[in-house]
């Protein structure tokens, strides 16, 4: 409904926007055809009803031609090029062709009706339409006044009398068309107006009341989510480290709503930065996850992100660092995840036995899932994680593998979330 | 000890310009401010820093209008872009657009005054974020063997800026990979100017995929 402010009233007559001048221009138009055909019967009639010699008949076919012309001319214009019919040149050649129309019989050397017929009304609908009333009514008499005119050319009474008869009739047709034929047009064009104004009162007040509610889901997600947070601040503000990652939490969320992005469920970006996330909170470090590419979790990927998640929390627990760089790269041939820590760092070949974590969960389930992990780390300077996993075709065709010893999906899903 | 960098601070949150500026005015030279595009092409063109510091989020045109506004006055400077969005495709068009780089507003102050020297010594400054991003763009693309493609990463511009991505430092990289850290500087801006210069459908197809999703 967005183009209703441009389809409202303007002066009658000029262009055709609104579904009434499309109505009244077939109207316009299908009369003319019937004043054409009307024309065509009583020059016919006029033909056949003098006797040859008196009647000049190149003049009475070359005016049912030239009606003819003009009916389909301007049935291609109305199709084509509207405003060429509703421009003033027009309607003046319109007035023009149907004066001659009325005048032919006589210039033809007949002494009875006119052959115009209809047709010359058809001008001052067509006037009505492209210019007003005052258009119709400037057509109205300059065409009765030359249908009285043609009572000139028809000779002293009796046998004016019913030509007299014909031009008063047709004169007050033409009037009467003009006067009716505005009105008419009018009354319709302010019932369309109407009903559009109706119309568009009512979808303003619809988009009016859905910002309301937008407006108030706004104000209850900020309540939910901002405002409780910056309550946890005011109250946490002795302890920085929390304050901050408040914030950063508090961000993130603020950030995935605006972006109106849920984050999509089953994919491995989302869940990798969920997990940094819970990290983070719960760690009290950084974690800010860069990743290239995504795909849908797989019994592989759930494995990567289970042994990323233990490379993050190592590096939380040990490295003594507020900040974690995490990347991953993500393809169907291939995955991988760096977790890299500027922490205390330490000698990979002398961990304590019973700090199985990193070996285990990390070197052990990726060598479970045909992946490898490379702890590299020197004391003082820091870790790096770097795990990868083959993809692609021959883990994806052979679900019966040897992935399958490791169980079901929902298992090692568990596995991630312990 | 060298002369502080000449430094032009443009955003629209005049709390965040307070707050740069008591953080890195002792470092840096904070010639001028602006809030709007307008303010800031005039003062730009009109006091010469070295490197304007540009929000990407302005909002008459952001910061886009003024790397165009400044480019068509004549003056040259570089512009590191500095912004909270974490959109891909803002960050990825303003770096199109001219900026030399681009850090978070959540970069520590010296993280930020290190960024600016680099930007003034004609350096790219890529955040792990923005190599991410980068990545992501040419990652529809076939890495080429030939130097010279503007369409596609060269097999070793992309190991620098994964490297960049994991954290690395240019000094970091350039250790991991046996090259200089001049060399990496140059795999970095040779990777900015393909940002910059190419107009190839498939980054725009990028571009387009992520305004749509």
């Amino acid at each position: 409904m967005s183009s209703v402010a441009t389809r409202f009233p303007r002066p009658p007559g000029r262009g055709a926007r609104l579904g009434v001048d499309v109505a009244v221009r077939r109207v316009v138009v299908g009369y003319r055809l019937v004043g054409a055909i009307w024309a065509t019967l009583l020059g016919v009639l006029a033909l056949l009803g003098q006797t040859p010699g008196q009647v000049d008949r190149g003049v009475v076919a070359g005016t049912l031609a030239l009606v003819w012309g003009w009916t389909l001319l301007t049935v291609l214009l109305a199709e084509r090029r509207e405003a060429i019919l509703t421009g003033w040149p027009w309607v003046a050649a319109d007035v023009a062709v149907g004066a001659w129309a009325i005048t032919a019989s006589a210039v033809a050397g007949s002494r009875g009706i006119s052959i115009a017929g209809g047709w010359p009304f058809a001008v001052v609908l067509l006037a009505v339409w492209a210019r007003g009333f005052a258009g119709g009514l400037v057509t109205a008499l300059v065409l009765s006044a030359v249908a009285v005119f043609r009572l000139a050319s028809v000779g002293l009474p009796p046998a004016t009398l019913p030509a007299a008869s014909e031009a008063v009739g047709s004169a007050l047709v033409y009037l009467a068309g003009a006067a009716v034929g505005s009105w008419g047009i009018g009354v319709l064009r302010r019932a369309e107006a109407d009903r559009l104004a109706v119309e568009q009162a009512l979808s303003s007040e619809r988009a009016e009341r859905r910002l309301a509610e937008e407006r108030a889901e706004t104000a209850a997600h900020l309540h939910d989510s901002v405002l409780q947070t910056l309550a946890l601040i005011q109250r946490r503000s002795d302890d920085p480290v929390e304050v901050v990652g408040l914030a950063r939490r508090q961000e993130r969320e603020l950030r995935g709503w605006l972006s109106g992005v849920s984050p999509a469920t089953g994919r491995f970006a989302a869940a990798l930065r969920l997990l940094a996330e819970e990290v983070e909170a719960v760690h009290r470090v950084a974690v800010d996850p860069v990743v290239v590419g995504d795909d849908d979790l797989d019994e592989g990927l759930l494995a990567l992100l289970a042994a990323s998640r233990e490379a993050l929390v190592n590096a939380a627990r040990h490295a003594g660092v507020d900040t974690i760089d995490v990347y991953a790269e993500v393809d169907s041939i291939s995955a991988e995840v760096f977790v890299r820590d500027r922490g205390v760092g330490f000698e990979p070949a002398a961990v304590d036995p019973d700090r199985r974590g990193l070996r285990d969960s990390v070197v052990g389930r990726m060598r479970r899932h045909g992946g490898t992990a490379d702890v590299r780390s020197v004391p003082g300077v820091g870790t790096e994680v770097v795990l990868r996993l083959e993809r692609g075709g021959a883990a994806a065709d052979d679900p019966g593998g040897a992935q399958a010893s490791e169980g079901p999906a929902a298992r090692t899903a568990d596995d991630l979330r312990s | 000890m060298r002369t502080r960098t000449k430094v032009y601070l443009v955003d629209d949150h005049t709390l965040f310009r307070a707050g740069i500026r008591s953080e890195i005015a002792d470092r840096v030279w904070i010639c001028g401010e602006a809030g709007t595009v307008a303010q800031a092409i005039a003062g730009i063109v009109a006091t010469e820093p070295e490197v304007v510091l540009l929000d990407v989020h302005l909002p008459d045109g952001g910061g886009r209008a003024v790397i165009d506004g400044v480019a068509a006055a004549g003056k040259a400077t570089q512009f590191l872009a500095l912004s909270a969005s974490d959109s891909a495709e803002d960050v990825v068009d303003i770096i199109r657009a001219g900026a030399r780089g681009y850090v978070t507003k959540t970069v520590s102050a010296d993280g930020l005054v290190d960024a600016i020297r680099r930007v003034a010594d004609g350096d790219a400054v890529f955040s792990p974020k923005l190599a991410g991003f980068v990545l992501d763009a040419f990652s529809s693309i076939p890495v080429s063997e030939v130097d010279e493609d503007l369409a596609t990463l060269t097999k070793r511009e992309r190991e620098v800026l994964q490297h960049v991505a994991r954290g690395y430092t240019y000094k970091e990289i350039a250790a991991a990979l046996f090259i200089s850290v001049k060399t990496v500087e140059t795999h970095v801006s040779a990777v900015l100017r393909k940002l910059q210069l190419d107009n190839r459908h498939q980054l725009s197809r990028w571009a387009a995929d992520r305004n749509i999703r």
